[in-house]
């Protein structure tokens, strides 16, 4: 697990402080004429209702947005398992995401978000049933977005790649602007896994209300 | 100016992605069906219970090895339950065996018991239970705080007033809406008694059990075997097999027992799915 943990650190890191450095040097470049402006945004969010059942998770997250005009963003997100306190001995996920809008130019309020990140799955609990393994796999996301004054309309569109197979993931959100800083949401995520040398695969649903925070 | 840092940016976002790309090294978080089951036999003859998972309070009193029982068996395990035997979150002194329920199996369980003549009727015991897992693949584990999941076994085999049930249950939410499967088996105690149950493991309605008593199937007729189907995993974690004496949240007023042997647990073959 150890060994998993720290290179899943040390590739967020290096990911977000490389993509930052690039991107900083590129506002740099276009300043001169946009004036870019920084935007942060922390998010939580409470679920789950897995497939069946009711299993308490949380999720705790960052996002940055590199350079406002040009829609880069990056983003990091720390789900627990177990628990609605957000610290746990079981499972942790960790993932980060860098994202790139190809609209940004023709719509404010349209926009469809290119995405490449990690993420990595930390599983803690010691149990001779368990087959639970730790690992870190890459991520591609196309995210078409709308938003208002008033709402936020996203449909996320992941994919993971495993050593053995691939999970594809469709993560409906809706969000409600209080005011300009805080945002009320609702996520609906649905994960398709398959393997593929034996095709076995399985759907696994899971559902979160959370609130936004913009500053 | 511009346009020529974008192009460099562009240039680099797709190529960490080509680089994270070839950096996979976990597996899908997914159970895999009709994994192998071990065969397992135990007549308790050696007298020792270091093949099982013990969740008793102390094996030295919860557990003990008569060798003169009646209708010549030479050797049982003695299962007590005293009042005090209150053991993560139930009064219970029960044996387990890991990995023998898993998703897309058929496996076969037997085992003999008896009740003993001087057990004291009063309220539910289970016998024996398929306990459901965490999915751990998925994140889950037994401690989830707030502790939200409480479920009842999505099968068990309760005895109560001298009487046998099999009870099931579909919701994993809950620990009041199991419902019995067939009828009820007269039990009288001090008799010896051969519990054997054939089960395919599914989290579908192509999940099946078929149970019998001393030959006799519990499990109803449906028109052409005795298979009852329904599902039987919450998730595709699989589940766990218990035996021994479980009554719950609710104190044992009196010492009760319960004598088992031959405990079987027989892999039959990996499940085909129906064409």
């Amino acid at each position: 697990m150890s060994k998993t943990f720290y290179f899943t650190i040390w590739l967020i890191i290096a990911n977000i402080l490389f993509i930052n450095q690039i991107f900083a040097n590129a506002d740099y470049k276009i300043s001169n004429k946009t004036s870019a402006t920084k935007n942060h945004t922390i998010q939580i969010s409470f679920g789950s209702f897995r497939n069946s059942y009711f299993y308490p998770m949380t999720n705790l997250g960052y996002q940055y947005e590199i350079i406002n005009k040009h829609r880069f963003r990056t983003s990091a997100n720390l789900r627990s398992y177990g628990t609605l306190f957000f610290f746990t001995k079981s499972a942790y996920d960790i993932s980060q995401l860098t994202e790139l809008n190809i609209l940004h130019k023709k719509s404010n309020s349209l926009g469809l978000f290119l995405g490449l990140g990690i993420d990595c799955r930390l599983r803690l609990v010691k149990d001779e049933r368990s087959t639970a393994r730790s690992g870190v796999e890459p991520i591609i996301s196309i995210v078409p977005e709308f938003q208002n004054e008033h709402i936020l309309f996203r449909i996320p569109f992941q994919t993971a790649f495993y050593s053995n197979g691939l999970a594809l993931r469709i993560i409906p959100e809706f969000g409600y602007n209080i005011n300009k800083v805080w945002q009320l949401y609702i996520s609906y995520g649905m994960s398709y896994y398959t393997i593929y040398q034996t095709k076995a695969n399985e759907w696994r649903r899971d559902s979160f209300l959370g609130v936004r925070m913009r500053f | 100016m511009l346009k020529k840092g974008n192009t460099k940016i562009k240039t680099l976002f797709y190529s960490i992605g080509l680089l994270l790309l070839c950096m996979s090294c976990g597996e899908v978080p997914i159970i895999e069906p009709a994994q192998e089951v071990e065969s397992f036999y135990e007549n308790f003859e050696g007298k020792n219970t270091s093949q099982f998972h013990l969740l008793v309070n102390d094996s030295l009193k919860n557990l003990s090895y008569p060798s003169f029982l009646p209708n010549n068996i030479n050797t049982a395990l003695k299962n007590t339950l005293n009042p005090d035997d209150f053991l993560n979150n139930g009064y219970r002194t029960e044996l387990a065996m890991y990995n023998c329920a898993k998703y897309k199996t058929v496996v076969a369980y037997s085992f003999s018991f008896m009740i003993d003549s001087n057990y004291a009727d009063y309220d539910f015991n289970l016998i024996c239970q398929w306990q459901d897992l965490p999915y751990y693949n998925q994140g889950e584990a037994w401690e989830p705080y707030p502790p939200l999941r409480t479920a009842s076994p999505p099968l068990a085999l309760v005895y109560a007033d001298s009487v046998l049930d099999i009870k099931m249950n579909n919701d994993p939410n809950s620990n009041k809406k199991t419902f019995k499967v067939g009828d009820s088996y007269k039990v009288i105690k001090g008799v010896w008694y051969e519990f054997s149950a054939h089960v395919y493991w599914d989290d579908t309605d192509e999940a099946y059990i078929e149970i019998k008593i001393n030959g006799n199937y519990m499990t109803p007729f449906n028109g052409t075997d005795y298979k009852f189907y329904n599902k039987n995993l919450y998730n595709r974690a699989g589940n766990y097999f218990k035996f021994g004496q479980y009554r719950g949240k609710n104190k044992p007023e009196v010492a009760t027992v319960v004598y088992f042997d031959n405990i079987s647990i027989q892999s039959i073959y990996p499940y085909v799915s129906k064409p």
